[in-house]
C-alpha cells in the first residue's frame, strides 16, 4: 500500500473514531447538550440566526403559552384574576388554513411536522410595536390585549421568541394564520401636530445624537445588554407616505437591522414560500399602503402590517426596506430586487446611518 | 483503489463537514437534536434513550389549556372548563417553596435559571399510571382530572416530556412543589379480592410467554415503535405487600426499565439534590409504605408515590428497585449505597426477567 494511502485510510479511521467517540460521548445520561443561544424554534426544532436570541422557555424569557399575566402583582396573576381583563387564557391558536381533517387531528395539540408548515407559511409581517421594548410589548400583548407576537425585537438587537412558529400568533388580523410575526421596539409613526411619545423618547445628547431613554416605569434595565444605549440609525426623524398619511418617525437601531437581516433571512430559507422580497408598485417602489385584496391573497414574502390592513401604519416610513432584503439576498445567495429589475447593482446596500 | 481502501477513507471525507460544523452557522441551518434530550429551564440534557418532548411532533403538551382528544370543535377552553375536575385553564403551577419574593418575581412566567431550580429540587417521584399506555395516561390528567406528570414512560421504552421540570406538575399533592413525577405505562395493583383488568390486558401466547395486549379502546397505534409487542419482564403476577396490604400486578417491560434506570441517572446528575437511593427500613431494605411526616420532610432522593401518601399503591409491589437504583449508579459511576455502619447495603443486581 502506497504511504500516502495508508496515511488517508488510518486518518480516516482516526476521524470516524472521533465521530464515534463524540456520538457516544454526547449521550451521557445527565450530559447538557449546549446551544449556541442563536437558534430559534419551528415545530420543535432548532435552527441558527447568527444573532443573539431568548427563547421563550430561557431565564430571561418571554413566554406566550402561559395563562398568567405576567407584569401585574403575582397574587393577580392567574386565570381566575385575569379573566375580568382578558377573553380567553390563550393568546394564541391552531393553524387551520387549508387542512384536512386527518391532518387537523394530526396537527391538534402541538402536532407540526416542519415539511407541512413549510407549505403552509408564506408571509413575514414586520411591525413596531409602539410600546419602546420589547418588555413593554409583551406586557401590551400578554397582560392587556391578549394578543401574541412569534417575536420581539429589542433595542439592543435581542431577537426574542415567545412561541414556536407552528403556532398561529394573533398580530395581523387576515394574515396570521399564513404568517410569521414580528414587533420591532419603536415608539411608532405620527402625522405632524399628532400627540406623540417621541420627546420623553429621544433626547439629544451634547454631540448632537439622539439616545433613546427608556421611561423609568418599565424598570431598571429591561434590556438584555447592560448599560445599551440604543441610538435610531439616522439622527433626525425619518417623513414618508404610509397610506396616503405624510408621518414622521425616527430610524430603527444599526443593532436591530443587523438582527432582522440575519432573522429574514433565516425565515427565508426555512420557509421556502417566504420570498425575500416586499411588495411593490409596477415601478419597483415599495407600496406603501394595504395591498388589493387578490394581491395580497396571493401575496408571498416579507411585508409590513400596513400593507395588510388599512388601519395600520406599522413599521412606518422610518424602516430602510432594500437595506433588509437586499443584505438578506446577499446571505441567501440571491442578487438584489433591482437587478431582477433591470438596474445592475453589485453589492447590496449599506445602511443609511449618521455618525 | 480497493473497495476495502475506499470504506477507510470515506470518513475522511465527512471530516470537513464535522469540523464546519463546529465552527460555523448559516442563518437556517437545522441544529438537529439526538432525540435523547430532556429539558430542564430551557436547557437541554442527554439520556441516553428515545425521548419525544411537548414540542415535537407526536408529542404531549401539558402547556395547553385545550383538551387534546375530545372532538376538536369541543376542546377549547371555554367548552373544556365545565369538564374539568378543577375548572381552572392550567393542569401546572409554580414551584414556589422557599423563595424570597424577589426570586418570586424572576422566576414566575417561566423565568428559572438551572442554579435555583437545582437547589428547589430534591425528589423524583415514581408512580404507574392505571392507563395501560401513555397516551390514555395523557388523555385523563389533561382532558379529564386537571392534572400533569413532567414524564410519561410508554410499554415500548419511550420516553415522553409534557412541561419542562421548572415547572410544579400535579401528580404528588405534598411533593408538587420539590419533586419531578414519572407515570410508567401499568394496569396498576390489586388485592386478591378487588376486581382487576389485568386479564384483558395480559394474554398467554403460543410460547408461554406473558404479552400485553392493548385493547381496542386504547386508540389505533399508541405506541411509538410500530409493531410493538411488550412483555412484562415475569411471566407471572408479582406479589407484594404496599401499605400493609398484599397486592398482584405484572412487572414492567423490560424496555421501561432500561429507559427508568438512564432517566433517573440523568435526573439525579443534573439535579445533585436528588440521592439515588429509594427510602429504606433501619435494616437497609425498601419501606413498603408511607414515610412518616417528619421523614418525608427531610427525604430527598428516588421514591414511590406510595412513600408520599397512604391512600396509594403505586408504583405498586413489582417495581424491581434494586436494578432501576443499582444500574443508574452504575451510569453514573456511583458507588453502591451504604448503611450508617459503612457497609454496602446493595450489590448491582441484574434485572430479574423469566419471560
Amino acid at each position: 500500500m502506497p504511504a500516502i494511502t495508508r496515511f488517508l485510510s488510518r486518518a480516516g479511521v482516526l476521524v470516524f473514531t472521533l465521530l464515534a467517540a463524540r456520538a457516544a460521548f454526547a449521550g451521557e445520561p445527565g450530559q447538557p447538550a449546549p446551544r449556541e443561544g442563536d437558534e430559534i424554534v419551528v415545530c420543535g426544532q432548532f435552527f441558527h440566526t447568527g444573532s443573539k436570541v431568548v427563547l421563550w422557555m430561557n431565564p430571561g424569557g418571554y413566554d406566550a403559552y402561559r395563562v398568567e399575566r405576567r407584569f401585574v402583582p403575582l397574587d393577580q396573576a392567574g386565570w381566575r384574576a385575569s379573566s375580568a381583563h382578558l377573553s380567553s387564557p390563550s393568546r394564541y391558536a391552531m393553524r387551520k388554513g387549508s387542512l384536512s381533517p386527518a391532518q387537523i387531528e394530526r396537527f391538534r395539540g402541538g402536532g407540526w411536522d416542519l415539511p407541512t408548515l413549510q407549505s403552509h407559511i408564506d408571509q413575514f409581517v414586520l411591525h413596531y410595536d409602539v410600546e419602546g421594548c420589547s418588555r413593554a410589548c409583551f406586557e401590551a400583548l400578554q397582560d392587556k390585549a391578549g394578543l401574541s407576537i412569534h417575536f420581539m425585537l429589542d433595542l439592543d438587537g435581542t431577537i426574542y421568541q415567545t412561541i414556536d412558529l407552528k403556532e398561529e400568533a394573533w398580530h395581523a388580523t387576515s394574515s396570521n394564520d399564513r404568517s410569521v410575526g414580528v414587533e420591532i421596539a419603536n415608539v411608532g409613526a405620527y402625522t405632524n401636530g399628532e400627540e406623540n411619545p417621541m420627546d420623553t423618547w429621544y433626547k439629544k445628547g451634547a454631540d448632537g445624537k439622539e439616545t433613546i431613554t427608556i421611561p423609568a416605569k418599565f424598570g431598571a434595565n429591561p434590556e438584555w445588554t447592560p448599560h445599551f444605549q440604543g441610538h435610531p440609525a439616522r439622527r433626525e426623524p425619518v417623513t414618508g407616505e404610509v397610506q396616503g398619511k405624510q408621518l414622521r418617525q425616527f430610524d430603527y437601531t444599526p443593532q436591530q437591522y443587523k438582527a432582522l437581516v440575519k432573522l429574514t433571512a433565516t425565515l427565508c430559507t426555512i420557509f421556502p414560500k417566504i420570498k425575500c422580497d416586499y411588495p411593490r408598485e409596477a415601478d419597483g417602489k415599495l407600496m406603501t399602503h394595504k395591498l388589493p385584496g387578490p394581491e395580497l391573497k396571493n401575496y408571498q414574502g416579507v411585508l409590513g402590517h400596513y400593507q395588510i390592513q388599512t388601519d395600520k401604519l406599522d413599521p412606518g416610513p422610518a424602516l430602510q426596506w432594500d437595506y433588509i432584503i437586499d443584505n438578506a439576498r446577499a446571505i441567501l445567495k440571491q442578487p438584489p430586487v433591482r437587478n431582477v429589475l433591470g438596474e445592475t447593482i453589485t453589492a447590496p446596500p449599506a445602511l443609511i446611518e449618521d455618525d | 483503489m480497493t473497495t476495502q481502501r475506499r470504506i477507510f477513507l470515506f470518513p475522511l471525507l465527512l471530516a470537513p463537514v464535522f469540523l464546519a460544523g463546529c465552527l460555523t452557522h448559516p442563518q437556517g441551518k437545522l441544529e438537529s437534536r439526538k432525540g435523547d434530550e430532556i429539558v430542564v429551564a430551557g436547557k437541554f440534557f442527554h439520556t441516553g434513550a428515545k425521548v419525544v418532548l411537548w414540542m415535537d411532533p407526536g408529542g404531549y403538551d401539558a402547556y395547553r389549556v385545550q383538551r387534546r382528544f375530545v372532538p376538536i370543535d369541543q376542546s377549547s377552553w371555554e367548552d373544556s372548563r365545565p369538564h374539568l375536575d378543577s375548572h381552572q385553564p392550567n393542569r401546572y403551577g409554580m414551584r414556589d417553596r422557599n423563595l424570597t419574593p424577589e426570586e418570586l418575581e424572576r422566576v414566575r412566567g417561566g423565568g428559572w435559571d438551572l442554579p435555583t431550580l437545582q437547589s428547589n429540587v430534591d425528589q423524583f417521584v415514581i408512580h404507574f399510571d392505571v392507563a395501560g399506555v401513555s397516551r390514555t395516561c395523557f388523555k385523563t390528567l389533561h382532558d379529564v382530572r386537571d392534572l400533569s406528570v413532567h414524564f410519561m414512560l410508554d410499554l415500548d421504552g419511550t420516553l415522553y416530556q409534557t412541561l419542562d421540570l421548572k415547572e410544579a406538575a400535579w401528580h404528588a399533592t405534598s411533593s408538587n412543589n420539590r419533586s419531578i413525577g414519572i407515570e410508567v405505562a401499568n394496569m396498576g395493583s390489586y388485592s386478591d379480592s378487588e376486581k382487576d383488568p389485568l386479564s384483558s390486558w395480559y394474554k398467554t401466547n403460543a410460547c408461554g410467554h406473558t404479552i400485553i395486549t392493548i385493547p381496542a379502546s386504547a386508540g389505533p397505534n399508541p405506541e411509538r415503535t410500530r409493531n410493538f409487542v411488550g412483555r412484562p419482564v415475569r411471566r407471572e403476577l408479582v406479589r407484594g405487600e404496599v401499605q400493609g396490604k398484599m397486592l398482584h400486578q405484572y412487572d414492567f417491560t423490560k424496555q421501561q426499565y432500561e429507559t427508568l434506570a438512564k432517566l433517573t441517572a440523568t435526573l439525579c446528575t443534573v439535579f445533585p439534590k436528588i440521592t439515588c437511593d429509594y427510602p429504606r427500613e433501619a435494616d437497609g431494605k425498601l419501606m413498603t409504605h408511607k414515610l412518616p411526616a417528619d421523614d418525608l420532610k427531610k427525604y430527598h432522593g428516588v421514591m414511590g408515590h406510595y412513600h408520599i401518601q397512604t391512600n396509594k399503591v403505586d408504583p405498586g409491589p413489582a417495581l424491581q428497585w434494586d436494578y432501576i437504583i443499582g444500574e443508574a449508579r452504575r451510569l453514573m459511576k456511583e458507588l453502591p449505597p451504604r448503611n450508617a455502619n459503612g457497609e454496602v447495603i446493595m450489590t448491582r443486581p441484574k434485572l430479574i426477567v423469566d419471560n
